[in-house]
């Protein structure tokens, strides 16, 4: 015969009992329903905390994708294309100066200078490297690069050597290494990025709202539930407040409000990142990788006449692509709108005006963007300008009879010594001639009639509007993640606060059904 | 021994319905509604502490005694809602003193002690539920 101690007595009836309540729990019994209450706000906490837990993760994905991953590796990326166009205008720059003069060593220690910046980004993109065609890119910039020195060093030793010819053919050759090596894998290292940013960004910004309604779906159905109880326990026990379930009502109630607000307000970072920062920010740097291609192009214009037609269309190609207008408009009637516009405080709106520097403009944003990139945009139109006076001084050479190699006559201190690359007769043009130096002196000088003056001031304020779309770009970012921190620990622990405060609240509750009352009084 | 409730030595098992001295009372669950129904017969406040005379010399141990105090302490409540006795600080039911409140906390008391011995857990859910409707209603 089977016999039972009082405990294992006790415990039996115990467990009876808990099975009998589970057995009605769809049954119109008080405990059942406060088993029913219990059971689904455990469920609804548990559901509440591993939806806000995604949706914290998704919105700390998009934030950490956009401003980690992808951005400082697509600012890297130009960055490169940038410092290899400023080496290629230096270099032709130095084929153009006489080898050892002044100028030309400035020209060489600049080229330095963006040899071990590009050197560097080539790094900060190695050591950002995401998504898995990265690394291929990145590689095959480096091996070019070597290749590239070896030309650029093969040029300067021919030029200084007086083999202009020589010189000239590794200057097209290391072009050639440029264009058909470094510059489209540093465009398919920012494609890779793009891609996966732009990607990132449009499933984050759909399925954000999404996320967070049901979110705060989950986090009103768990506080009307919590209130419900409230409601059941003062009906049917006259007990007015139950302070555990009161307590996670509040905190529950509290916290769906934070989250909603953090995440909305990470949102909202999260286009201000994307929208007003990271658009300009590649839209300027579009445009200063273009100007600097460009820059390039004219020095070669200028160092290569046999093939001056196609140094002028590439010319032409770029620029308009950092600036275009459509016919009736042009840059003083644009520059004069845009600052009507900016004067009166408006958005900036400028009909008839195209490309990247068009882009950054009808996205000014932020405290002095506006200013600089107008600016900018000035500088631009007049180095444009000062190109157009450099042509029209080599066309007026095109028609005059050559004269022979040296400095140009009349040239000032400090003005570019003018070496002449090509054979006489060879382009049909002696670039020797007086308005040719004129030409060069234009093209290559800094002194305030200078295309570089111009491209300086051009870049300086390109410089800083960047800088200033960059700053906002991490700020925004950095509050975007920071707005996140703590949510996911929250909502745990909110879960586990709600999980034990209904357990203490109800389970006395239900207790009252159970036999250990006798002679006890219970409040 | 059955119905001799006045003996000192009366088991309290020895209570049945049969001999319940409270035939005037209400049945707690119609009570315990919060508006105790009316009784079948109307007991009068001398008959009320009769009944408690006798129930008090026992000791109360098994259901149907736990049920009788409680009835008789739901009758008290009907009569003091209805305005049929006067609520009366020196008079006492069941040791507890003629006054809503107290006999609110004591019919709660004894349901839910005649819960314990309830034989069904349907029983002892109606009989708890019912103490909760009786108690008087508090913060916590």
């Amino acid at each position: 015969m089977e016999t039972h101690t009082p405990a294992q007595a006790h415990t039996q009836a115990h467990t009876t009992s808990l099975r009998t309540i589970a057995h009605s729990a769809l049954q119109n019994t008080t405990p059942a329903r406060l088993l029913l209450f219990l059971i689904c706000i455990w469920v609804c906490a548990i559901a509440f905390c591993a939806s806000a837990i995604v949706t914290v993760q998704q919105h700390i994905h998009a934030a950490i994708t956009l401003g980690v991953d992808a951005a400082p590796s697509i600012i890297a990326a130009h960055r490169i294309e940038i410092g290899v166009q400023k080496m290629d205008a230096d270099l032709a720059d130095e084929l153009i100066l006489q080898p050892g003069q002044y100028e030309a060593r400035s020209r060489a220690d600049e080229f330095e200078r963006c040899r071990v910046n590009v050197c560097r980004q080539l790094v900060a993109a190695a050591k950002n490297i995401t998504y898995s065609t990265e690394q291929t890119h990145i590689e095959n910039i480096q091996i070019a690069l070597g290749k590239y020195d070896m030309q650029a060093q093969a040029m300067r030793d021919m030029h200084s050597l007086g083999k202009n010819n020589e010189a000239l053919k590794s200057y097209l050759t290391a072009l050639q290494i440029l264009q058909a090596e470094i510059v489209p894998n540093t465009r398919e290292l920012n494609k890779a990025n793009i891609d996966v940013l732009e990607d990132t960004y449009a499933r984050e910004k759909s399925a954000s709202a999404m996320s967070r309604g049901l979110v705060l779906g989950i986090g009103g159905f768990l506080t009307a539930l919590l209130v419900g109880t409230q409601i059941f326990l003062y009906t049917r026990f006259k007990r007015r407040v139950n302070v555990p379930l009161f307590l996670s009502t509040i905190c529950t109630a509290v916290f769906v409000q934070h989250l909603s607000s953090e995440l909305s307000e990470s949102s909202r970072n999260l286009i201000v990142a994307k929208e007003d920062s990271y658009n300009s920010v590649v839209a300027l740097l579009d445009a200063l990788a273009d100007s600097c291609d460009a820059n390039a192009a004219k020095s070669r214009w200028l160092v290569d006449r046999q093939h001056a037609d196609i140094h002028q269309k590439h010319f032409s190609e770029v620029t308009n692509r950092v600036a275009n207008f459509a016919p009736d408009y042009d840059f003083a009637k644009t520059i004069a709108l845009a600052q009507k516009q900016m004067s009166e405080h408006e958005k900036l709106n400028l009909p008839g005006f195209s490309g990247s520097l068009a882009n950054e403009l009808n996205n000014v944003r932020f405290g002095g963007e506006g200013e600089a990139a107008l600016e900018a945009l000035q500088s631009f139109a007049d180095y444009l300008a000062c190109d157009q006076k450099m042509r029209a001084q080599a066309g007026a050479a095109t028609a005059s009879k050559p004269v022979s190699a040296g400095a140009a006559p009349g040239a000032k201190p400090g003005s570019p010594s003018v070496s002449p690359v090509s054979k006489p007769g060879s382009a049909g043009v002696s670039p020797a001639s007086s308005s040719f130096a004129t030409a060069i002196k234009i093209g290559l000088g800094y002194d305030p009639n200078s295309s570089n003056y111009f491209f300086t001031k051009y870049e300086d304020a390109l410089g800083r509007t960047e800088s200033i779309n960059e700053d906002n770009l991490n700020l925004a970012v950095q509050k975007a993640i920071k707005e996140l921190n703590g949510l996911v620990s929250g909502s745990l622990l909110l879960s586990l606060f709600i999980v034990i405060c209904s357990y203490l609240g109800l389970f006395p509750r239900i207790e009252e059904y159970q036999t250990k009352a006798y002679l006890h009084r219970r409040h | 021994m059955n119905g001799d409730l006045t003996g000192k030595n009366m088991d309290s098992k020895d209570v049945t319905p049969a001999t319940d001295p409270l035939k005037a009372a209400p049945s707690a669950p119609a009570a315990a509604n919060g508006d105790v129904q009316a009784p079948s017969e109307p007991a009068s406040k001398d008959e009320l502490l009769e009944a408690s005379q006798k129930l008090q010399s026992m000791v109360p141990d098994d259901y149907h005694a736990w049920k009788m105090q409680a009835d008789l302490l739901l009758a008290a409540i009907h009569k003091l809602e209805t305005r049929t006795i006067e609520a009366d600080e020196s008079v006492k039911v069941m040791g507890v003193p003629l006054r809503e409140s107290a006999l609110r906390e004591a019919a709660e008391e004894a349901l839910r002690n005649c819960a314990h011995f309830a034989l069904t857990f349907d029983e002892r859910i109606r009989l708890v539920d019912e103490a909760n409707r009786i108690r008087r209603a508090t913060w916590f």
